[in-house]
């Protein structure tokens, strides 16, 4: 391992300086070197970079490919990243280990985790592979089984092609009960109670109430479901349009609800309506007030309650989602 | 056998939520139904799904059969001031659809029905906030499969639960 080697030679170092006795060295000594016993490793060094001759330091850990140590690459796999180097020694190496810090064991942190990741997916590969070769007709031995953090952005797919296009869905090798789900959308009806307002001359007006309802509609519909290995996950799908525009259209007939009821609300009491003085319109308001607001309550309360007149709401569409390769598994 | 924590908090929640609300969450005709719902992050944390658990509560003498499925929940934008009722004009009315996987269920007199809906992010921290939402129930009298479905608008208290 590449750092003890350096501990060892630090400490051959160290030891060399004490006794004053020169480090023996498989690189033949320049000029300049003969000088270190007399004057010390700092200034023969310097003089070493002054004169820009004699033997090139040691390269730094994070400069890999120098023509002048080509031999750093595989230490680097072999020190930082012995995982990453036994699984492809073409792959470039991770960030972190081009930028080795402590090397415990020998292997840098993210070597170690994805040392761990291939272990278990080749666990599982194993007896996935047992299952499912025979019912494919195809050997998935050359398949790279892909678990890292770009599995999640392409779906799962791997470098496997048959997948790449869409023939073969990773997730379609299990299959799913479905357990709960979220919202596919929501409205807020914005009613606004009729006020007093100033009006011209001393004179005041009950202005009509009104709705402004803001319709949302979820482009993600999220389950939760429970996969055929007994395994409950969350599936994040995104919706079809077709899905969609049900949703909107259920949720447009919400908000109509809400302007049709404060539409008759006002129609019932007569707003908007004027009144000689403030007083007047303030000592009128209660009353109306209350008739208003029940009427309102009553035509949302139907809107809320899937009541009658009122569309039923949308059934979800997990098993269509994921048929379509559009839900996310977590 | 393991009881767990949630286990015992959501019972003594539920206990003291039949114990001490007031009427409201009962109908002055007909049967009597009442709902708690508990709010609760999974163990998976930010990553997870947020869980409201839904207790359908047959509190009248006789069976009922009820959805054991909630299409949707209403939640108030804004605590109510000391003392004041929702008006149910000031709900926002959240659609979760027809799961397809609802049947009505025999519930004796005291016993309930649950089910679990997901929360999205945003409708977990209004309801931690206000800690109340409405639902419509469905459900038929007595042990008539065929008979005549009623719903009904019921308010609910919602515990979060912490984890």
């Amino acid at each position: 391992m590449l750092h003890s080697v350096e501990r060892k030679n630090l400490r051959s170092r160290d030891e060399s300086s004490t006794r004053k006795t020169p480090v023996p060295s498989r690189v033949p000594q320049a000029k300049g070197c003969e000088r270190q016993t007399a004057y010390g490793n700092q200034a023969v060094l310097r003089m070493l970079s002054l004169a820009r001759t004699g033997p090139q330091t040691k390269l730094a850990i994070s400069q890999p490919g120098d023509r002048h140590e080509p031999g750093d690459a595989p230490v680097q796999r072999k020190c930082g990243c012995q995982a990453r180097a036994a699984v492809d020694e073409d792959t470039p190496l991770p960030e972190e280990a081009q930028s080795l810090g402590p090397c415990g064991d020998g292997m840098c942190a993210a070597c170690a985790e994805e040392a761990k990741k291939k272990k278990d997916v080749d666990a599982k590969g194993a007896v996935d592979r047992a299952s499912f070769e025979p019912r494919f007709g195809y050997g998935l031995g050359q398949v790279r089984i892909h678990a890292g953090a770009r599995a999640a952005s392409d779906g799962g797919r791997g470098n496997c092609p048959a997948c790449a296009d869409g023939a073969l869905p990773a997730h379609d090798a299990y299959t799913y009960t479905f357990i709960s789900r979220g919202s596919y959308g929501e409205t807020t009806p914005g009613f606004t109670r009729p006020t007093c307002a100033a009006g011209a001359g001393g004179a005041s007006t009950l202005v009509a109430g009104s709705a402004a309802p803001n319709v949302n509609v979820f482009p993600n519909g999220t389950y939760q479901v429970r996969r055929n290995d007994g395994v409950v996950q969350t599936a994040t799908c995104t919706r079809s349009a077709a899905g969609l525009a049900l949703t909107q259209a259920h949720e447009n007939h919400h908000a109509a609800g809400a302007q049709a009821g404060v539409a008759a609300a006002n129609t019932a009491q007569g707003l908007p309506k004027n009144f000689a003085t403030p007083a007047a319109c303030g000592a009128a308001l209660p009353a109306i007030l209350t008739a208003w607001s029940a009427t309102v309550d009553a035509a949302w309360a139907n809107e809320i309650a899937h009541g009658p007149g009122t569309s039923p709401p949308t059934a979800q569409t997990f098993t269509q989602e994921n048929a379509a390769g559009t839900c996310a598994f977590a | 056998m393991r009881v767990r924590l949630v286990d015992v908090v959501v019972a003594i929640l539920s206990a003291a939520a039949i114990l001490h609300c007031e009427s409201p969450v009962k109908n002055d005709v007909g049967p009597q139904i009442r709902l708690i719902a508990f709010a609760e992050r999974s163990a998976q944390g930010k990553s997870g799904p947020i869980l409201l658990q839904v207790y359908i509560v047959n509190e009248s003498p006789a069976t009922l059969g009820i959805l054991n499925d909630l299409d949707s929940i209403n939640i108030p934008q804004s605590l109510p001031h000391g003392g004041e009722t929702v008006h149910d004009s000031d709900l926002t009315h959240i659609d979760f659809g027809v799961s397809g996987s609802g049947t009505f269920i025999q519930v004796a007199p005291g016993e309930c029905v649950k089910t679990t809906l997901l929360l999205r992010e945003e409708q977990f921290a209004l309801l931690e906030r206000v800690k109340q939402m409405k639902a419509a129930v469905k459900f038929r009298d007595g042990g008539d499969q065929a008979g005549e479905v009623t719903t009904v608008l019921l308010p609910a208290t919602v515990y979060k639960i912490n984890p």
